[in-house]
């Protein structure tokens, strides 16, 4: 609900800013819907680009769920696709499920290693892994595209990307005349494993209790440092998994800086999402269709930059955490008035 | 210095709490230059009458008069304006700024009227003069012991000079030689026509210092004496006497001669969050069935000892033996699945996940048993149905199984905790200030389980500053001082003023 209201005021917001620059806001917003939602092909454009950021929300809203930040998830995308690519350009010449699937595993066994070295970190030495999580996105970024540009990259090219990988490898297209791949579908289990494991398992039990005190979970029995590591790998393969998808579905290769930042928005549309699975759903379907949108916008009114999509989203979250902050001010002063008295009355 | 002019008077305070009668019609007075004691246990309502007088609390009836003239209740600034002076039991220092900029930011931003930088240090050349601090003033508050941080609070409170200070539990953190370094400025301060409150609980503090000791039980005021009229063991007497009546009745339930040794402990040493070996050599034993109780002022180590029994704090030395194997090695969660249960002192910190459900904080002490989960997947209904049976049993007041822990009284959160812990019977249970804050009904309450799950041949071990506590729930009890054990004795042989002198290290010899 205060994610709505936070939506509908970022686009008023935006819309005073197109206004206050001498343009058109109907216009605008109409030129956006016109390549996020105008036809299926547009739609398919949406969800695809919806994929690579539900997962990595997903992620990090799990590890939000025990109290801890999973900075990093834009690293664990690029490490997930550099193990997809890996499997399907020097693995064995399997065929269609199966290659793809062990691709695909290698993806989120990748991203969840990554992510398991800060947990391990936070767990046994204490260190922060909101630093830890985000410093290691450059080391993955960089040995991917040492990997890109070096032992992997495709003979006699000006560009640096990997050959293609085997058609058998790829995620099949599920929409014809759309964009649409097997990756939504992932998508969309991974919605459902997030809130089935969160909600029905021991793990998510122990992951809610360590979000709720860390101090007392540990008193009651939780195995917390395991638990963190755990937390955070798990975070992590979801991450992996959207980085995996997005070679063998939507690139068919693996490419310098094929993701502009779907891993840091990941950490806005769980917030956006308020942790739960559905509300991450809708984020990012609407920050997938402001991303098709923003290529409708040139189009449609001439000198808007493209650039207002992700200010939309920015003023969304910013809007978000302004009215959660306030709502938080509140609520301490009701806790503070509250714990003085019990204090007063021991 | 008893024949002074009346400053203050406390007429007829009364305040009530939901479920407990916190302030009941208190009425004493403090003349000037005098050191008047409030002497109470815990829950005596000690903190209340604080909060009342520096008007953070409202009383429900009653005045209290500064010089005769009526102070409007409930409003800070009027206490500070008539010359009252509060130095609180917890510092509010900034840890990373010097003395003298902590002493600017309280008075431009705290009570004081704002004044100016070189004033405030004037002030602060001559308070120190006058009393034999020597403080640096330009070194950070972090660096300095507790000690020299409440000679900061008291400068800070002396800027403003106040005609009648109160403090709460100044001794209680300080060592034997700051504790007389205090002494000598707060009879500095009555010498020059200061009135002092001195609130505490410790028998040796309050004689060494008070002119006059006003004692408070259960909201009361048992009586006002003269500190030359009084001795420790009387004093005692007076603090405790009557919870001790009252819960006598139900007599700890002695374990079976029989009984075979559940809980062994040998040699443990302990360090503290802030002092390093608070525990020293400790040894003692548990038998099935058996409830014992360990008596000591606060902070004598007794939480730290059960701390470290669980496993929650690391052992220096010594080891943990259940049924005769050693246990000292193992994590908190492979000690539970041995038996160990334990109901920590801080709730809030320690015992509840305050977010999550009645069901899932019952869930949670459940793990591993296969009527709530099986391979790691929660069978929701179960759980429920045993949440439900376990709120019937242990009695905890909650709307129902789906709301926050958060929202329970403190009564419920104990039984809550209680119906967590002793569920499983647990082999030997650990207690820490099981009833701290709790009104007589829920009190009752979690007594009544202790001793069941004793009877159901748990070893208990309850840790608890309230001896009448100690003697209604424990068959054997024994005394800890400054973290070595000092004294054991079976519960029928010792009252509670003879205990109470234990305590206070040796007054009575």
């Amino acid at each position: 609900m205060i994610s709505f209201v936070a939506v509908i005021l970022a686009f008023v917001t935006a819309a005073l800013l197109l206004t206050a620059a001498g343009q058109n806001a109907l216009q605008s917003f109409a030129g956006m819907a016109s390549t996020a939602v105008g036809s299926n092909f547009a739609v398919g454009t949406t969800l695809t680009k919806a994929v690579p950021r539900l997962l990595p929300a997903l992620g990090v809203a799990l590890a939000l769920r025990s109290g801890l930040w999973n900075i990093g998830a834009e690293g664990q995308i690029y490490l997930g696709a550099a193990a997809a690519a890996a499997v399907a350009l020097f693995g064995p010449p399997l065929s269609f499920p199966l290659g793809t699937a062990l691709a695909l595993i290698a993806a989120m066994i990748v991203g969840a290693a990554w992510a398991a070295i800060p947990g391990a970190l936070r767990a046994y030495r204490g260190l922060n892994e909101v630093i830890t999580t985000l410093m290691m996105v450059y080391v993955a970024v960089q040995l991917t595209n040492y990997l890109i540009e070096g032992p992997w990259l495709v003979p006699n090219s000006t560009w640096p990307a990997t050959p293609l990988i085997p058609f058998a490898f790829k995620l099949p297209p599920i929409w014809p005349g759309t964009l649409v791949n097997g990756g939504a579908i992932l998508a969309i289990v991974g919605v459902a494993v997030l809130a089935f494991v969160v909600n029905r398992t021991t793990f998510g039990l122990w992951l809610r209790a360590i979000g709720g005190n860390e101090r007392a979970s540990e008193v009651i029995g939780v195995p917390l440092r395991p638990m963190i590591v755990a937390a955070l790998a798990a975070s992590g393969a979801f991450a992996g998994l959207a980085g995996g998808i997005e070679v063998l579905g939507v690139r068919g290769r693996l490419l310098e800086g094929f993701s502009p930042g779907y891993g840091f928005e990941a950490i806005a549309i769980a917030l956006l999402g308020r942790l739960s699975p559905l509300g991450i759903l809708g984020a990012s379907l609407l920050f997938g269709a402001l991303d098709a949108g923003a290529a409708g916008l040139q189009v449609a009114s001439v000198g808007i930059s493209s650039a207002i999509a992700p200010v939309i989203e920015g003023l969304a979250v910013g809007y978000l955490l302004a009215a959660l902050g306030l709502a938080e001010i509140i609520s301490r002063r009701r806790e503070a008035r509250s714990a003085l008295q019990s204090a007063v009355r021991s | 210095m008893e024949s002074g002019r009346e400053l203050l008077k406390v007429d007829g305070i009364s305040k009530a709490f939901p479920g407990i009668l916190a302030n009941d019609a208190i009425t004493f007075d403090l003349k000037e230059g005098e050191i008047h004691a409030l002497l109470g246990e815990n829950g005596a309502g000690k903190t209340t009458l604080v909060g009342i007088l520096y008007g953070l609390l409202h009383p429900d009836a009653g005045h209290i008069l500064v010089d005769g003239k009526v102070l409007e209740p409930g409003n800070p600034r009027e206490a500070i304006v008539h010359g009252l002076g509060f130095v609180q039991q917890h510092y509010s220092l900034v840890p990373t700024l010097t003395v003298i900029e902590n002493l600017i930011l309280s008075s431009r931003y705290g009570s004081g009227s704002a004044l100016s930088r070189e004033e405030i240090e004037r002030r602060i050349v001559k308070i120190s003069q006058r009393h034999g601090l020597t403080l640096d003033r330009t070194v950070k508050v972090e660096r300095l012991s507790v000690g020299e941080q409440q000679h900061v609070e008291l400068i800070k409170t002396l800027i403003g000079s106040p005609r009648i200070l109160i403090l709460d539990e100044p001794a209680a953190l300080l060592s034997a030689e700051e504790v007389k370094k205090l002494w000598q400025i707060l009879r500095n301060l009555a010498g020059q026509g200061v009135g002092i409150i001195l609130i505490g609980h410790k028998l040796e503090d309050v004689l060494a210092i008070a002119d006059r000791i006003t004692v408070l039980r259960l909201g009361r005021v048992v009586a006002t004496v003269s500190a030359d009229d009084v001795n420790a063991a009387q004093l005692g007497a007076m603090m405790v006497g009557s919870l001790a009546a009252q819960t006598s009745e139900s007599r700890p339930a002695a374990p079976a001669p029989d009984a075979s040794t559940a809980l062994q402990v040998r040699r443990l040493s302990v360090s503290g969050d802030r002092a390093p070996n608070l525990v020293k050599d400790i040894s003692f034993s548990v038998k099935r069935g058996e409830v014992l109780g360990v008596a000591g002022i606060i902070g004598s180590g007794q939480a730290e000892l059960l701390e470290a029994i669980m496993g929650i704090r690391p052992a220096n030395g010594g080891t943990v033996l259940l049924h005769g194997d050693d246990i000292t090695g193992l994590s908190i969660r492979r000690r539970r699945a041995r038996g160990l249960a334990f109901v920590p002192g801080d709730r809030h910190r320690d015992g509840l996940i305050r977010p999550m459900s009645v069901a899932d904080n019952l869930a949670l002490g459940a793990n591993g048993q296969p009527a709530t989960s099986r391979s790691g997947i929660l069978y929701l209904k179960s759980i429920e149905t045993r949440a439900r049976s376990l709120m019937k049993r242990f009695g905890i007041g909650a709307a129902g199984t789906g709301v926050r822990a958060a929202t329970l009284s403190g009564g419920n959160q104990q039984k809550l905790i209680l119906a967590r812990e002793l569920a499983r019977d647990p082999e030997v249970v650990l207690c820490c200030y099981p009833t701290r804050g709790l009104d007589f009904a829920s009190t009752a309450a979690v007594h009544e389980e202790l001793r069941l799950a004793a009877a159901r041949g748990a070893a208990v071990v309850v840790v608890s500053i309230d001896l009448g506590e100690l003697l209604a729930l424990a068959s054997r009890l024994i005394v800890i001082q400054a973290g070595r054990l000092t004294g054991e004795v079976a519960a029928g042989q010792v009252t509670a003023a003879e205990l109470g002198v234990m305590l206070g290290g040796g007054i009575a010899a």
